[in-house]
Formats: C-alpha cells, structure tokens, sequence
C-alpha cells in the first residue's frame, strides 16, 4: 500500500486528475449552494447572453444560467458514470469468477457469450434498448422497496433507464478480466491448501481468490467511468438520454448546436466539461494501473 | 503398525498437444502406515507433487484407487470427505505460495479451525496462539501479514495451518527446498517434534537425498511418474538394486575430504513423460541395460524380502 501510494504520486498527471475528480465530487455534492441561479428557472429577459459577470458562462435559449446548468448536470454525470459501471462491475465480477473458476463448458459458453456481446457495436444497441424500453419499466421490475429508494435518489425514470442500459452493456471487459485472473490464482499454492482444508466453493471464490483479483478491476472500473459520461452525454446530445429540463452536459450540448452560430459559449463549455472530465479519469485509471502493478500490464 | 493410506494402480494422465497423452503418475502403488515418514525421492518432472496433489484429492486421478484410513478418497461423499480433510493435510514447497498475501496469521490458521468447526469464534485466538507456540512462533505473529516473515517463519505458519486439525498424516512437498540450508534444519526437527509429540505419519517428497536418508523410514524412489524401488531407507543407501537409485546414490556429494566415490553418470535428459520410451522407461539412459529392457516394461515386484524393485535384472 505504501509502495502503492508511492508510485501513483511520482506520477504527477495521476495526481493532477486525482485533484480534479476529487473537485468534480465537490461540485457535484455542493451544486445547490455554490450554483449562483436556479437552473431551471426562466428568465425572458436574458436570452442567449454572452459570458459576463452576472453570469460567468452566459445564458441558454430560455435564459437559463449555463454555469449554474452544467453544476447541476455533473451531478448526472457522476451519477451515470459511478452507478452504470458499479452494475458493469458486479456483473463482471459475478460472469468472470463462475466462468474461471468452473471452467468446462460453464467457462466455453460465458465466454462464447461475451463474443457476442463484444460483436453488436454497443452504442448502437443502447439506442435500441432505449428506443424500445419504457424508462419506467425498471421500476416495475425491480423490488418496491428498491425502486422506492432509486425513485428518491434518482427522481428521473430516464436516467435510471441509461444507467442500466450502459450498466448491462459494459461488464464484458471487467468479466474478461477477472476470468484471467481466476485462471490463474485458482491453481495457486494458497487456494490449494484453502481446499486441503476444506473450504466451500464460495468460501474459495470469495475470500481466496476474488481478493486477490481486484486490482485490475478497480483500474477497468475508472476507466469504465469516463466511457460511460461519454455515453451519457452523447445520449443526451442526440436527445435519447436525461431529458430537459433536468440538465445534463450532453444535452446543454444539443442546444448549442441549434445555436453554435450566435452562441459559441453553449458549445464551447460543456464540451470542455466533459473533455476534461473523460480526460481525468484516464489519467487516474492509468495512473493507478502503473502503480498497482507495473509488471501487470506489460511494462506501459 | 497400522495401514494408514493407500494407493492402488493410481494414475494421472493430462492431456498434451495435440492428442497427445502426458503420463504424470503411471501405475503407482504403496501404502504408508500410521506414525511412518514415507520418503518420495525422484528428479524434478518425476510427479512426486503431482502425487501428492492427488492423494489429497486436490486434482482427480485417471485411474487408481485411493485409501485413507479405509476411507475411498475418490468416491468419497461429503461426510467422508470432511474426515479426511482433517486426517490428511499438505504442506507445500514455496511458503509464500502457499498463504493468502492479504489474509493475517489469525485468518489463515484460524480459517483451518473455523472450517473444520474445531473451534468457535471465541475461542480462536486462543487456539491460534497455542498452534503458533507449538511451531515456535510467538503470539505478535497473529495479526501479520505473510510478507512480514522470513522463509523459515512462513514455512512455520503453513505448518500450523497444516496441524490445525490435528492430521494423522502430513504430504511434505519439498519443504525444504525453498528455505535457507541453515533454516532446513530447523523446520525439519520441527517436523520430527511434531511426529514424536502426536504420531503424525509424513509422506516426504524431496529431492535431497540426505534430508531422506535422515528423517524417513521408508523410500520410494520415482522415475518418470512410475516407481522403480521402494525398500527401507537404511536397506535403500547401504545397497541400491535399480541401476537408477545407484546413479541417484552416487550423485550425493559425499561431506569427507578425499574419500573415492564411484560416481555414476547417467547419459542425455529425463524424457519428456509426453514420450514415455517404450519398454522400461530408464532404459535409454541405464549403464546395465541388457536384451528385454527396451521391449517390456519390468513388473513392480518384490526381489528380496522387503525390497520392491522395478527391474529386469531382478526378475
């Protein structure tokens, strides 16, 4: 751990990304008291105003307050990113550990599944998904008491949608990933001896393996978190995704395309938000994969 | 004495390239009695591990039959099973290896006890400190992790893990060979303390002819996965009868200056056990070899009292 802390501060850009998620967090968490107006209040009067110093990144088509909308959308982002790979994540870990430590058919048929999987170009079957899903239909799927509580968490039927969407089709790298390493830890010294003892199954996968496995998991799962606010926002771009006028990066965006011609300021920032924002993350993700273990990766 | 384990006609074949058929352990049988050091001696690639692996049912044979304490080991069912995890346990050569790097003293020895329901969540801690007394570890060892032990230390803790649930039987896979030779002596007379103190039998696998000259009873020695000679140990070094234990014997650097040794210098490698040769395995490399060795394979038999020689000069 402290080798580990070592290495990732010698990486300075690491560093600087840590800094900036950790900003990001701040934002996202204070953007009620720090967001100078109310992001969906109207204000006829201000319509389509450049940068000034009543409002620092000028204001939309309705006169909305653009700072104060891509405050309130990073919050979405984050979400979408974090809640999207966490379900990536364990469906991962569940598909990967069953198909490495199983192996057999078990293992030949996961892994001819996730073939498939990585063979329908993604975004193009989220739009599907999307299109065909009724955002409300998770609620109905779902236990009462946990749609109850995303209902609070998340209010927006849409996003929740976009959240499983994106969820249920990124765990393949992760399952990939933790296959391997199931491969071979589970022909290790340790889990050998765990069996001579008689430990259960699960006792092996769980306690044994699974704990030494998770870090190239953590390093997948960073990075997942940028592709999916990219996902999200390109969503939201094309309309598809949080639906105004919750705010949301992506869909701040799509406005200012109607008006890129009068209004740079709609284009320009929350573009540079979520560029910066996807940037980050990989910086973090691949400083972390470094220090972790350089030998793991190659020698990048 | 007591049979404690045995092993019929056990096999282990993987399979190799291309249709090919890797013979890991062919044919193996022997039993070892209660309270007896079963030394297994053989060059690396022999299938000494792979052996011990499958008398603990860590991997399946291909064929054979396995006896723990008139227990069938591999048809065993899930009662049967738990008796024999806590009859028979392993120790294994890298140390390191062989424990959990996130998981502490406590966790790794604890988990024995708590599996095997030999102890309750109170009482583990005090469990723990007396198995680690027991291997000569004191109590600030519980709350480390492996890599904060030297080679010897974390040989110790795979020990008290291994003892945990009170075995009749230890399989020893090359203890020894990862560990500084100052350190072997030591975690070798823990070995012999711990046989003395609670009857513990030991199959020995090892290449280091000394270590089974001095701790074992009885020797197998392994070529090819096929046993070629099993006697007593003290029979064993005073006369060798397969050409293949002679060369082994003449190989052991002798400790007195000046004394002449005949040493036996064996031709060309091991063969891969993907290409077993034909007849008696040994033969392209044996200095007696003679008419029928490279046509049958020698039967395992007994040549004199008590001496089981797998050989055509003996038939």
């Amino acid at each position: 751990m402290k080798l580990f802390w070592h290495r990732f501060k010698r990486n300075k850009l690491a560093v600087i990304g840590g800094i900036m998620v950790l900003t990001l967090f701040v934002i996202a968490a204070l953007a009620p008291v720090i967001a100078p107006y109310d992001p969906k209040v109207i204000d006829r009067n201000q319509i389509l105003e450049p940068p000034s110093s009543k409002h620092f990144l000028g204001t939309d088509d309705l006169g909305r307050d653009v700072l104060s909308r891509m405050i309130y959308g990073s919050k979405i982002s984050l979400a979408v990113g974090f809640v999207a790979i966490g379900l990536a994540t364990i469906i991962g870990i569940i598909v990967g550990a069953l198909s490495g430590y199983y192996g057999g058919w078990v293992d030949r048929g996961i892994m001819r599944f996730i073939d498939i999987m990585l063979s329908i170009p993604t975004f193009f079957l989220i739009l599907a998904v999307i299109a065909f899903i009724d955002p409300n239909f998770w609620y109905s799927i779902l236990p009462r008491w946990l749609s109850f509580m995303l209902e609070k968490i998340i209010m927006d039927p849409n996003i929740l949608n976009i959240m499983i969407v994106i969820g249920l089709t990124s765990w393949m790298g992760v399952a990939r990933l933790v296959r391997a390493e199931f491969l071979s830890l589970k022909e290790r010294e340790f889990v050998l001896a765990a069996r001579a003892l008689g430990a259960s199954d699960l006792q092996i996968i769980f306690r044994h393996i699974l704990m030494n496995s998770m870090s190239p998991v953590y390093v997948s799962a960073v990075l997942g978190i940028a592709g999916a606010i990219l996902v999200e926002s390109a969503l939201s771009f094309l309309g598809l995704g949080v639906q105004p006028p919750t705010p949301s990066w992506g869909n701040i965006l799509a406005l200012g395309k109607a008006n890129i011609e009068i209004a740079w300021w709609l284009s320009v920032f929350p573009g540079l938000a979520i560029l910066i924002t996807v940037l980050v993350y990989n910086l973090v993700g691949e400083g972390l994969r470094d220090a972790i273990d350089p030998r793991l990766w190659g020698g990048r | 004495m007591k049979e404690l384990l045995r092993l019929n006609n056990v096999k282990k074949y993987f399979p190799a390239k291309s249709g090919q058929v890797l013979r890991a352990v062919d044919d193996v049988s022997f039993s070892v009695n209660e309270a007896q050091v079963f030394g297994l001696v053989g060059e690396s690639g022999c299938g000494k591990s792979t052996l011990g692996r499958l008398i603990l049912k860590l991997m399946e044979p291909t064929g054979g039959q396995i006896y723990f304490d008139d227990i069938d080991v591999i048809n065993s069912n899930r009662e049967e099973m738990s008796r024999i995890r806590k009859g028979l346990q392993i120790i294994f050569q890298d140390p390191l290896a062989a424990l959990n790097p996130r998981r502490r003293v406590i966790d790794a020895v604890g988990e024995a006890l708590l599996i095997n329901k030999i102890a309750g969540k109170g009482e583990l801690k005090g469990r723990v400190v007396h198995l680690l007394q027991k291997v000569g570890l004191d109590s600030d060892a519980l709350y480390k992790y492996p890599h904060e032990f030297s080679g010897g230390q974390r040989q110790r803790i795979c020990i008290a893990r291994a003892i945990a649930v009170n075995p009749r039987l230890i399989v020893a896979d090359e203890p020894l060979s990862a560990l500084d030779v100052s350190i072997q002596a030591q975690i070798i007379n823990l070995l012999e303390d711990l046989q003395r103190d609670s009857d513990l039998a030991y199959v020995f696998i090892s290449h280091n002819l000394h270590v089974i000259e001095h701790f074992s009873d009885v020797v197998a020695v392994m070529y090819l996965g096929r046993l070629v000679e099993k006697c007593r140990t003290d029979e064993l070094f005073k006369e060798p009868l397969h050409p293949y234990t002679e060369a082994l014997l003449s190989a052991v650097p002798e400790p007195e200056v000046g004394k002449k040794t005949r040493r036996i210098v064996l031709e060309g490698d091991v063969p891969s056990p993907v290409h077993i040769p034909p007849g008696c395995p040994f033969h392209p490399r044996c200095h007696k070899r003679f008419e029928p060795c490279d046509k049958t394979i020698p039967a395992f038999r007994e040549a004199k009292t008590g001496r089981w020689v797998s050989c055509h000069l003996w038939e």
